[in-house]
């Protein structure tokens, strides 16, 4: 198992625990941003609300996940899955890390909304 | 503009784009991409300028003439670009392009592509998960 594998299989298992703490402290640099086309958000305190509290909120709880394509260099990670949660039903994830002294410094995520990634990748 | 400015990552964007359809890769090497750049897809990693050039000279003749491009969703920060973007041209029809634009120095350092290619077996190159 590669470096990133590795990584991204400890990373959805803190999820899956929901020890947000772990998450934070073992993967998430001290500057880690989280970016996406909807918000931004800076630091630690930030990420861990949303991850343990917004984000489940919105979604509910997540019925399963299949990544479809994965790719990593000596500092990235890149991939898709489609993620089947209870509240939004099924939308495909597309998340890239880029990570900097083993955390993730930058965690960026190029998800739509089910409804708004349907209507632009429709003409696929 | 050359390098990158937090607030103008539009700016910054356009220029990109005025590259590419002006076939300038050295311009664009030179101004938009940092000298230790690597761009990560799931169809290949290129580290530095000579892959870069190798990789945006191979892309751009194998794309037929560009019939549309349009812009769909875009965001930046003090150090990132993301956006999503369709590319049509008269070979591969209609691509969607999910990019990220890390950057260091003003100039991208990282550029990490999510875009899916019609016709490319990602299963064979080993980017498609199999378990």
């Amino acid at each position: 198992m590669s470096w990133g594998q590795k990584f991204l299989e400890e990373h959805v298992g803190y999820l899956q625990k929901q020890d947000f703490d772990g998450l934070m402290e073992n993967h998430y640099h001290e500057d880690a941003e989280l970016v996406t086309f909807e918000f931004v958000l800076k630091g630690k305190d930030a990420i861990k609300q949303y991850l343990a509290v917004d984000q489940p909120a919105q979604s509910g709880k997540v019925l399963g996940m299949t990544m479809n394509h994965y790719a990593e260099s000596d500092d990235v990670i890149i991939f898709t899955a489609t993620v089947n949660s209870q509240k939004l039903g099924v939308f495909i994830a597309r998340d890239a890390l880029y990570v900097k002294d083993g955390k993730v410094l930058r965690h960026i995520a190029l998800t739509l909304s089910p409804d708004n990634d349907k209507k632009i990748y429709s003409v696929m | 503009m050359g390098k990158f400015e937090p607030g103008k990552g539009k700016e910054f964007y356009k220029e990109q784009l005025g590259y590419l359809a002006s076939n300038d890769i050295e311009g664009m090497l030179k101004n938009h991409y940092h000298e230790d750049a690597v761009m990560v897809t799931f169809d290949g990693i290129r580290r530095g300028h000579d892959e870069l050039r190798n990789y945006f000279v191979n892309t751009l003749a194998s794309m037929g003439k560009i019939t549309g491009l349009s812009t769909e969703y875009f965001a930046e920060t003090e150090d990132v670009i993301i956006f999503k973007a369709t590319v049509t041209d008269e070979k591969r029809g209609p691509v969607k392009a999910d990019n990220a634009l890390y950057f260091r120095d003003g100039k991208i350092y990282r550029h990490l592509a999510l875009t899916i290619l019609p016709n490319f077996d990602y299963k064979k190159f080993g980017t498609a998960w199999t378990e």
